[in-house]
């Protein structure tokens, strides 16, 4: 049991760039420096990228943090907005509007949660929205925002927030960061993937040129195709189409002519849903659908009639299917990014989920044999992430009460996986939330998506009714007020971003 | 059978004092005031006399704004900074399993991944825990005899402690009855004999007590299990015996018969058993657990000293403690044992979740899934952080022996394999016991990781070396700068009399 280095990885392979390629490789020569490892990544220059996802969540900064990235710096290069959450429109029903902050709402006034003591309020017809009890939200919503003050007196303003970038841009922010730190790039395109004849274990890839590249560990980061996982492994699909049947898309990027507010906007059509993201010169929008429901013409044609500017490039069509690889992990290949899986982009996690695949993995690093201990459980942290992510996707549209095409009915009448309907099933009994300490999505991100979608709790936590009926309207009231104020202090966020040296190319 | 969902206005607690008044304190903070509390305490039984090591700033007594000062003086309680383990590894050994915050990494690497490549370095891997104890503060300051408060200053090594308290078990429950009657809740003696069906739905309508007064309640809280053998849907309950793992069949109690006293709890693996003697403020308590296959009762009485015989024990523990509308808690939801005092932090989730799973109306079946998850969850890390040290012991007689070769449960084993394979952690949903006194423990008791963290290797040996002689000399400076136990404890009494006169 001496100190083995003859079992070490010594060479990790890369296959694709994009963003889920060079995220990889910026965070291993990040994190492996020092120890002797080679991280090789070869792409294409002639194979496109999606490079669609423009939205982030707040995870990406920790990301950042541990590359040693200015933040000033990053939004510069990738022409990034702020974003506080996402806006939700027509979801619930036609005309409402809630935003998922990234950020608690109200503070802590008695035993129960906070969102009990609202919703007894609201029960008597006193409370004001729920949203206005958010710091994130009440800053998104009059286009304002300041850096999160760490002030433990002041928990109003506790909160996080993300960019909304130009992916294709960070992408090549990080190339440049990992060349730079010693990751090797390598131009050319993988005609064929050569296993160990005696493990099955990718040994090598072979390039158009003839040029073969070796390692013991290998990052699939190919995209949908998977041309190490799936094309070459065969390690299956779980396709979970009929709980997230959404299957195309169309991506249009446009000229800025409304505002350019800190958060994403998600609106729900007759057969998917549309996204708005503003970046500092241009919006990005693009229309996810299911193709049962809506044709692609007229999905592009909902499209484009509701730009609000002039389209800035030819409409993109995508196609996907919604789940993941069996094993993210098989052999020594692992998935990471699109030919890991997929799931619709309505609470921005791709990006996120490129993130956990990372970190996962550099957390269960293999020596050369990829011990079945760091397999399993590489997978088993994956599963869970996806299921979860899943979930929460699924709850938006199985908690809409629309009733004018028949997506929505679909999907409210459809079996829901057991994991998410006992957690609708608590929250309508009692406003019960999950709350699990490894999830992407917690208590505030559920909360905000019941409310926001009209489910209102049979009843509250019985431990509200501790506190008389005044002593809860003045606690609210303050909250409310100190969230107002707060927010009246801040600046604009055109101005922040601004200050961080941004350039705007739109009307904005 | 559901119910149907009608108003919830009376809640009946039953069972022993040292089980019930933890968990009707919580109820009488948390309840509305609709919800009335009916507490059955069941005085026909002599409370055992025990003592409790648990931890200091435990959230359950943060909820109910119970001070250390206030388990010194009212419960004969003495501050320390954990238990220490003699004896698991064959006579003379000793690990003293302290709480501790987790220790600096050094450039992203965890302390027990350098020091475990320092081991394979030398080939030496056997000497991990060697090499590793150094870094282990809070046990180092233990051992000295030294005690302090922890900090709250990064750069502090103070902020490594997590100091526990040891208490009287009788005391405590005394403490705990005087708030729930100041809070207006009066306790009535008796013991359940029978109970009523409601016809429709089969939820327990009403406990029988021995004087033959029918208590009526929408929710059975029962600690005393003779509730919940009178419902008789214990089938339903999935009790989980781990009696191959914890393989002591008698329990006895008493004042402690070995004058010897290192100001700590100490659990002393010996032939037959297992003696846990607690020193509080005043005198001490002793609690054994033993094989009656290999130790008489003669034998450990002389061990516990005093008068009391001995109570059969079986280690184990329901798997959905809550059941139509009963709930079980306490000794009815199964038995961990003395050892870390399992059972007072399982009694204590209990209460905490109760709290928040409080039904909203008779139609509980929602909380009852919710409640019986929460605690599978916690349950689960309580009860494997108290039985790793009895499969992982390295004794060579009976029963210890025997208790090496039951298999762990799933939890637990899949977190030894995972620390054993590559010295990674895998946390608990909960995380009842901090991260790193998981760590500890598992070096403690023997497992060395077959490799270190591939990070690890980045390191340069030589220069991290002398960081680590520094941190270890600044530990040391530390623990000689800290007050001896005594010290300790003249300071915080002194200083709860001072704010007394204070508030008067």
């Amino acid at each position: 049991m001496a100190d083995r280095p003859d079992r070490m990885v010594r060479d990790i392979v890369i296959v694709g760039g994009g963003t889920a390629g060079w995220m990889t490789a910026a965070a291993l020569v990040r994190r492996l420096a020092g120890t002797g490892i080679s991280v090789t990544l070869v792409e294409s220059a002639e194979i496109g990228t999606v490079g669609v996802g423009e939205a982030t969540l707040p995870q990406i900064r920790y990301f950042n943090r541990m590359l040693g990235i200015d933040e000033a710096e990053l939004m510069a290069r990738t022409s990034a907005t702020i974003k506080l959450g996402i806006e939700f429109r027509d979801w619930g029903r036609i005309g409402d509007r809630y935003i998922h902050p990234f950020g608690a709402h109200g503070e802590t006034i008695g035993p129960a949660d906070f969102h009990h003591y609202w919703l007894k309020e609201n029960a008597a017809g006193t409370a004001e929205p729920f949203g206005r009890y958010c710091y994130p939200i009440v800053s998104a919503w009059n286009d304002r925002f300041a850096l999160p003050q760490d002030d433990p007196a002041s928990p109003l303003t506790q909160f996080s927030y993300a960019f909304q970038f130009d992916a294709s841009l960070y992408g090549v922010f990080l190339a440049d960061y990992a060349q730079k730190r010693g990751a090797k790039r390598v131009e050319g395109k993988v005609v064929a993937v050569d296993l160990d004849g005696e493990n099955g274990f990718v040994r090598s890839v072979r390039l158009e040129s003839g040029k073969e590249i070796a390692g013991e560990l290998f990052i699939d980061c190919s995209g949908f195709r998977g041309l190490l996982i799936e094309q070459r492994l065969a390690t299956g699909f779980e396709d979970w189409s009929d709980w997230l049947p959404c299957n195309r898309a169309w991506a249009v990027p446009c000229a800025i002519a409304g505002e350019v507010g800190p958060y994403t906007r998600s609106t729900a059509r007759t057969g998917g849903w549309q996204w708005r993201i503003p970046l500092q010169h241009r919006i990005g929008n693009g229309h996810v659908y299911c193709d049962r429901y809506v044709s692609d013409d007229e999905a592009l044609d909902q499209l484009m009639t509701s730009l609000e500017g002039e389209p800035l490039a030819d409409p993109r069509k995508l196609f996907f299917v919604a789940g993941k690889r069996r094993k993210l992990w098989n052999r020594n290949c692992v998935a990471i990014g699109l030919s890991g899986g997929f799931l619709e982009p309505l609470e921005s996690t791709s990006i996120d989920l490129i993130q956990s695949g990372i970190e996962n993995l550099i957390a269960l690093l293999p020596e050369a044999d990829c011990a079945a201990a760091d397999r399993d459980e590489y997978n088993r942290l994956m599963d869970l992430e996806f299921e979860r992510i899943r979930d929460f996707l699924m709850l938006h549209y199985v908690a809409a009460q629309r009733d004018d095409a028949p997506l929505w009915r679909d999907m409210r009448t459809m079996e829901w996986p057991d994991s998410l309907a006992e957690k609708i099933e608590a929250f309508r009994h009692r406003g019960a939330v999950p709350n699990y300490a490894s999830g992407l999505f917690q208590p505030p991100s559920w909360l905000s998506v019941f409310i926001g979608q009209n489910i209102v709790p049979e009843a509250c936590d019985p431990r509200v009714d501790r506190m008389a009926e005044a002593d809860r309207t003045a606690h609210l009231e303050r909250v409310r007020r100190a969230i107002a104020d707060a927010v009246e202090r801040s600046s604009g966020h055109l101005a922040f971003i601004k200050s961080y040296g941004a350039a705007f190319g739109g009307a904005a | 059978m559901t119910r149907q969902a009608g108003p919830l206005t009376r809640i009946a607690l039953l069972g022993k004092g040292h089980e019930i008044w933890p968990v009707a304190a919580m109820l009488a903070q948390n309840l509305p005031p609709r919800i009335a509390l009916v507490v059955i305490e069941d005085a026909g039984a002599p409370e055992e006399s025990a003592a409790l090591t648990i931890p200091a700033d435990h959230r359950f007594h943060h909820s109910l704004g119970i001070a250390v000062e206030d388990l010194v003086l009212r419960c004969n309680g003495r501050v320390g900074l954990g238990s220490d383990c003699l004896g698991w590894h064959g006579e003379g050994s000793r690990f003293f399993a302290a709480r501790s915050g987790m220790l600096p990494q050094i450039n992203g690497v965890a302390l027990h991944h350098i020091m475990l490549r320092a081991a394979l370095m030398r080939d030496e891997p056997e000497k991990l825990a060697y090499l590793f104890q150094p870094f282990r503060f809070a046990a180092r300051a233990a051992m000295a005899g030294k005690l302090a408060d922890p900090a709250d200053d990064a750069q502090s090594p103070l902020r490594l402690l997590g100091p526990t308290v040891q208490i009287d078990r009788a005391d405590y429950a005394a403490l705990l009855k005087a708030r729930c009657r100041a809070a207006g809740v009066e306790p009535r003696e008796g013991r359940p004999v029978d109970v009523t069906r409601e016809a429709d739905s089969g939820a327990i309508a009403s406990v029988r007590l021995e004087d033959g007064e029918d208590v009526a309640a929408d929710l059975f809280i029962d600690a005393s299990g003779a509730l919940a053998g009178l419902a008789g849907d214990d089938g339903a309950a999935r009790f989980r015996p781990l009696s191959a793992s914890l393989a002591f069949d008698r329990s006895i109690t008493g004042p402690g018969a070995d004058a010897g006293d290192t100001g700590h709890t100490a659990a002393r693996a010996r032939a037959g058993g297992l003696l846990i003697e607690t020193p509080l403020g005043e005198g001490r308590r002793a609690e054994l657990l033993f094989s009656s296959a290999v130790m008489d009762e003669a034998a450990a009485q002389a061990l516990v000293g005093g008068e009391a015989g001995s109570s059969p024990f079986a280690a184990g523990h329901a798997e959905r403690p809550w059941t139509g509308n009963l709930v079980r808690i306490g000794g009815a939801a199964g038995r961990l044992g003395p050892y870390q005092s399992a059972d007072m932090l399982a009694l204590y989730e209990q209460a905490l979740q109760l709290v928040e799973w409080l039904p909203v109306s008779t139609a509980m079946a929602i909380e009852a899934r919710g409640y019986n998850r929460g605690q599978a969850e916690a349950i689960e890390e309580i009860r494997d952080f108290a039985l790793l040290p009895f499969l992982l012991n390295g004794r060579s007689d009976a029963p210890w022996a025997a208790m090496r070769e039951a298999a762990p449960p799933e939890s637990l084993q899949m977190r030894i394999d995972q620390f054993a394979g590559r010295g990674r952690f895998l946390a608990y949903e909960h995380a009842v016991f901090d991260e790193q006194s998981w760590i500890d423990l598992l070096i403690g008791f023997g497992i060395i990781p077959r490799r270190c963290d591939p990070l690890a290797r980045s390191l340069d040996m030589p220069r991290i070396a002398t960081i680590l002689r520094q941190m270890v000399a600044a530990f040391t400076g530390a623990i000689d700068a800290m007050p001896t136990q005594a010290e300790y404890r003249a300071d915080l009494i002194e200083g709860a009399r001072a704010a007394g006169e204070g508030a008067g």
